[in-house]
């Protein structure tokens, strides 16, 4: 009884330590705050069922983006997001604002204009590394891959961010 | 180079503003407590009409997705009638304490009227499906047609001054959403009423009465929807807030209209080809909708097509309302197609001719089943 009272309110903190950080990683890859709370609701009720059927976690945060990226996977799998971009040929650019979607303010457009351009592949570990401060080691884990090849994902899309972004930079200048 | 690297980290380490606020902490904390006493419960089955609608009625985003009815019940002296009466129909002995005690104690744990209005919309579904069902097993009779359409008036009654209330007061967006799928519901059923009232050898006096009613709330709720759709207009604004508005509601229009074929194909072999029929005119139908809707979005119109892909998103839940219903009363069992009709013919020219078993061209037939 006392470890499973011990369990809970280990299990709480963790939700209250990584519950921000999961929910911008849900956020920032599927672009809708509701559905991104649904996950993040979903997200640590897998991982209770997980710990009370008595499995051992070395890593809770890193079992926690493992369990939202698998969901994500399964949500994009599900459905095709149609961009009005295709219709209205020009940019489009959703509210950004964290704490509600009905003011009209964003935070960082342009970067994270360029981050959604990217391939999924590049983008995904551009918002583990820099939005949600993981590590390459945690990045690896969480997508089953090797830290090698996360390593020179991560730079690549890095890359690819700032040529973008100086590009973009570039034709500003010259329209002023 | 450094400089840039070092701005474009910066520019990143901008969107980790990206947070919960606290009242969604302390909503989703709350909800997942819930699952964690649940999940240290025995087991218990769901009933099957729970499985089906417990996802529907309890939004994304609200509070006490994962109450289960089981623990609902077990709050009950009398655990095994309440979990019995879930399954009991109008006339029956235990209907009363599913009318008027399992349901009320699951309204009793919705708290946001937004909740409590999908509740009302999913208790308008079941209460046709009960009378469906009911005509289906020849058990309906004039008072107990009574009976079911009052106590189906009172549920629409509810969503109307829910989501009349909801619209006034916060967000006309969900009162057009709950007016619509009431809508697509009442439609939907009418269409199945329609379809048993003409099942032969049956006594449709009643079905027929309780279809013109249901007509009527059909009607009086695409006024209401469109009243909303006013207030939606009306809301005012930016223009940025009917975009996001408008490509949500045309990604659910698109991934609805999937859907709905997939579920078309599934189901074929167990409705009538007329109703198959209906089922594709509608997708039709679904899918104009989303081609004005994105004209519209070309004349940078959001609200208009926002409206537009609303209608795509009525027109394939009616679908999957008449469809799944009519294959669930397996109303297609008497039912002939075309080609078998014709086939008939020719066979009972040939009994007559023979005079043996007058039956054959109907005993030789496949009823499809689900």
């Amino acid at each position: 009884m006392i470890n499973k009272e011990a369990k809970e309110k280990e299990f709480l903190e963790a939700y209250n330590t990584y519950s921000d950080a999961i929910f911008r990683y849900c956020y920032y890859r599927v672009f809708d705050r509701d559905m991104a709370k649904d996950l993040v609701q979903e997200t640590y009720c897998r991982a209770w069922k997980y710990i009370s059927e008595g499995k051992h976690i070395e890593n809770m945060r890193a079992l926690l983006y493992r369990i939202a990226n698998n969901m994500i996977i399964d949500e994009s799998r599900k459905k095709k997001s149609f961009s009005l971009n295709r219709i209205m040929e020009k940019g489009f650019s959703p509210s950004l604002n964290p704490l509600h979607t009905n003011e009209n303010y964003f935070i960082g457009k342009e970067i994270l204009d360029i981050v959604k351009s990217l391939d999924e592949k590049y983008r995904d570990v551009i918002i583990m590394k820099y939005i949600n401060d993981l590590s390459t080691k945690e990045i690896a884990f969480i997508l089953n891959e090797t830290e090698n090849n996360i390593y020179v994902r991560v730079n690549r899309g890095f890359e690819k961010v700032k040529k973008i972004f100086l590009e973009n930079q570039n034709r500003k200048n010259k329209n002023q | 180079m450094q400089q840039e690297d070092k701005k474009i980290n910066q520019l990143l380490s901008g969107l980790k503003k990206a947070v919960l606020s606290k009242a969604e902490k302390d909503s989703i904390r709350k909800n997942i407590i819930a699952f964690m006493r649940q999940e240290a419960m025995p087991r218990e089955p769901f009933v099957s009409w729970n499985v089906a609608h417990f996802t529907n009625f309890f939004p994304r985003s609200l509070a006490l997705r994962y109450v289960s009815l089981a623990m609902v019940l077990s709050l009950f002296f009398s655990t095994g009638v309440s979990f019995a009466a879930q399954k009991s129909l109008p006339g029956e002995l235990l209907y009363p304490i599913k009318t008027g005690i399992n349901e009320k104690v699951l309204g009793l744990l919705l708290v946001s009227d937004k909740a409590k209005a999908k509740y009302n919309v999913e208790l308008v579904q079941l209460r046709l499906e009960e009378i469906e069902k009911v005509f289906s097993q020849d058990a309906l009779d004039e008072k107990k047609s009574e009976k079911m359409q009052k106590l189906l008036a009172k549920h629409i009654q509810e969503v109307a001054d829910r989501a009349s209330d909801i619209g006034n007061k916060k967000d006309p967006n969900f009162s057009l959403e709950i007016n619509s799928e009431l809508e697509a519901s009442l439609n939907a059923h009418k269409q199945i009423l329609d379809t048993l009232a003409k099942r032969p050898g049956k006594k449709s006096s009643d079905i027929e009465r309780i279809a013109s009613s249901v007509q009527n709330k059909a009607e009086e709720t695409v006024k209401s929807r469109q009243s909303a759709e006013l207030k939606v207009s009306g809301r005012g604004g930016s223009n940025d807030d009917s975009k996001i508005f408008a490509e949500k509601k045309l990604n659910e229009a698109l991934n609805k209209i999937n859907e709905a074929k997939r579920f078309l194909v599934e189901k074929k072999l167990t409705i009538q080809a007329s109703t198959y029929q209906k089922a594709e005119n509608d997708l039709v139908i679904a899918n104009e909708n989303i081609e004005s809707g994105k004209l519209e979005v070309t004349e940078k119109d959001f609200t208009n097509a926002f409206f537009f892909f609303e209608n795509a998103v009525r027109k394939t839940r009616e679908i999957k309302i008449y469809v799944m219903q009519e294959s669930q009363l397996k109303v297609n069992e008497k039912i002939e197609n075309d080609a078998d009709i014709e086939e008939k013919q020719t066979d009972e020219i040939k009994s007559d001719e023979s005079s043996k078993l007058p039956t054959v061209s109907i005993q030789n037939k496949v009823l499809v089943e689900d």
